[in-house]
């Protein structure tokens, strides 16, 4: 039986690919921290529900609505979460396609408080990501 | 409840591991292993293969003159993937480093690990420790 945490981390990014933004923001703490690694007007510390969706909606944008994420694996305890996912997109001819580890802390009501990533290929992230909104975090 | 074999296994690479033994560490790699450090500092990069990421394990000893320690805070396994979470301190000169690093890895049928994925949830720290 799945533990809690991984189901709840597959709602997360179920409500991300069906544009579900408020299911996908009630899954965060409210203070939560979200670092995004690399070198792209994506990158750094996004804190807060806000931020969090200022990052996904980065994402989601870049590509043109292209961006595909599919669930490899799951691993999960009470205290921690890790995701395998396969991503893809393509915009302009160029196709983007990495393995993302994406980890999470746990808070005390089952909501994300801190969360980081990291792609097998950071720099075919980095080139694919170059372009998106440079909003301040 | 039952611990997962994999879980088993990366509890005594770790107690190798904090023991200074890189070598014996080859016995838990595969030998085609790429190993992604995240981050923006020297040590940041892949490493390809068990000769590039034992000595990059060797490196890291030496910068950090032995001090180097990994306690972790829950593993996570099944059959094909792994995940730690693990207290990461260590002295370099006169920094001082104390993260919670999560490890991502993909096994192999024998528990031996293909592809590894590293991040600190305080990553400035670690940039700033190794710069």
């Amino acid at each position: 039986m799945e533990h809690p945490n991984a189901t709840r981390m597959r709602q997360t990014v179920g409500a991300f690919m069906a544009g579900d933004i408020p299911l996908l923001l009630d899954g965060f703490a409210e203070n939560v921290v979200w670092y995004a690694p690399g070198d792209t007007p994506a990158s750094g510390r996004f804190r807060g529900r806000e931020g969090v969706r200022r990052f996904f909606t980065m994402m989601d944008e870049a590509p043109s609505g292209t961006l595909r994420v599919e669930v490899d694996d799951v691993l999960a305890g009470d205290r921690y979460v890790t995701i395998f996912l396969n991503i893809t997109a393509h915009r302009h001819g160029e196709r983007m396609s990495v393995v993302v580890a994406q980890f999470a802390e746990v808070d005390e009501h089952g909501r994300w408080s801190r969360c980081w990533f990291l792609p097998d290929k950071l720099d075919e992230w980095n080139r694919f990501f170059a372009g998106a909104n440079s909003e301040s975090h | 409840m039952h611990e997962h074999r994999n879980i088993a296994m990366i509890r005594r690479a770790l107690e190798v591991y904090n023991s200074g033994d890189d070598n014996a560490m080859r016995g838990f790699l595969a030998d085609d292993i790429l190993w992604h450090v995240g981050g923006n500092h020297e040590m940041s990069g892949d490493y390809i293969g068990i000769e590039a990421v034992v000595d990059y394990f060797c490196r890291v000893r030496r910068e950090t003159a032995g001090t180097l320690q990994v306690e972790p805070a829950e593993i996570l396994a099944n059959d094909r993937h792994a995940s730690i979470f693990m207290r990461v301190s260590a002295y370099r000169d006169v920094r001082w480093m104390d993260v919670l690093l999560a490890e991502a890895l993909t096994l192999d049928p024998n528990g031996r690990w293909t592809e590894y994925w590293a991040l600190a949830n305080d990553q400035d720290a670690v940039d700033a420790f190794w710069s």
